[in-house]
């Protein structure tokens, strides 16, 4: 298994584990707190977790050799293209959302801070499809 | 398995120089042994430089490397 095919599956992991715990709870916080702070101070751990997981990962599995080449590259650009429709329809619907939702109703302010939470679900959904096109491409094809 | 319709004698050239092994051939042409791998199961068709790497380490014409199946 190369460095990149490692890499996909370890960041893939991390981010539904650390996903799966932010997302629960962004959404509950969104939708009812009513202020900012503890929804951006779990915002910062979750970025803080995935770069420190992330970085020790890629640490250790470096220790076994990280050379890439172009099959590497030819797939990174191929999963990132799936990524990019599954990012684009993600934020389609979310557009479409507000729109129809253009007046919160309850106007007290949680608007924008559960927009926030969606719009970074869409991205995180964009990166989980790209590392599982990665592993799909480097087990089944190119 | 999705197979290329660029075929190729990498796995027997490497047999008949001195049985060279996926990991010195991907050393000597600078990608992954995967790639490799994945070049003699014919489920990727290298760029063209590596091609005619490919080859030049072979010492032979890149037509005697890779061919084109056209059935």
């Amino acid at each position: 298994m190369s460095f990149e095919e490692k890499s996909a599956w370890g960041s893939l992991l991390a981010l539904a584990l650390v996903s799966g715990w932010y997302f629960p709870k962004a959404i509950v916080i969104a939708n009812t707190s009513p202020s900012a702070a503890p929804l951006i101070a779990i915002s910062v751990i979750w970025i803080i977790a995935m770069i420190v997981i992330l970085a020790v990962y890629h640490g250790v599995i470096a220790l076994w050799g990280y050379d890439t080449d172009e099959r590497d590259r030819l797939i990174e650009l191929k999963a990132d293209r799936v990524a990019a429709h599954v990012l684009s329809v993600s934020l389609l619907f979310i557009v479409g959302h507000v729109m129809l939702n253009l007046v919160d109703p309850s106007g007290d302010g949680i608007f924008p801070l559960a927009m926030a939470v969606w719009i970074l679900s869409a991205m995180a959904l964009a990166e989980a499809v790209k590392y599982i096109a990665q592993i799909i491409y480097y087990r089944v094809s190119a | 398995m999705a197979k290329t319709k660029v075929k190729n004698h990498v796995r027997r050239l490497r047999f008949e120089n001195g049985e060279m092994t996926q990991q010195q051939l991907a050393e000597a042409i600078g990608v992954t042994r995967q790639t490799i791998v994945a070049i003699e199961k014919e489920k990727y068709s290298p760029s063209l430089e590596a091609a005619f790497l490919i080859a030049i380490e072979f010492n032979v014409p890149i037509g005697e490397v890779f061919y084109y199946d056209e059935s």
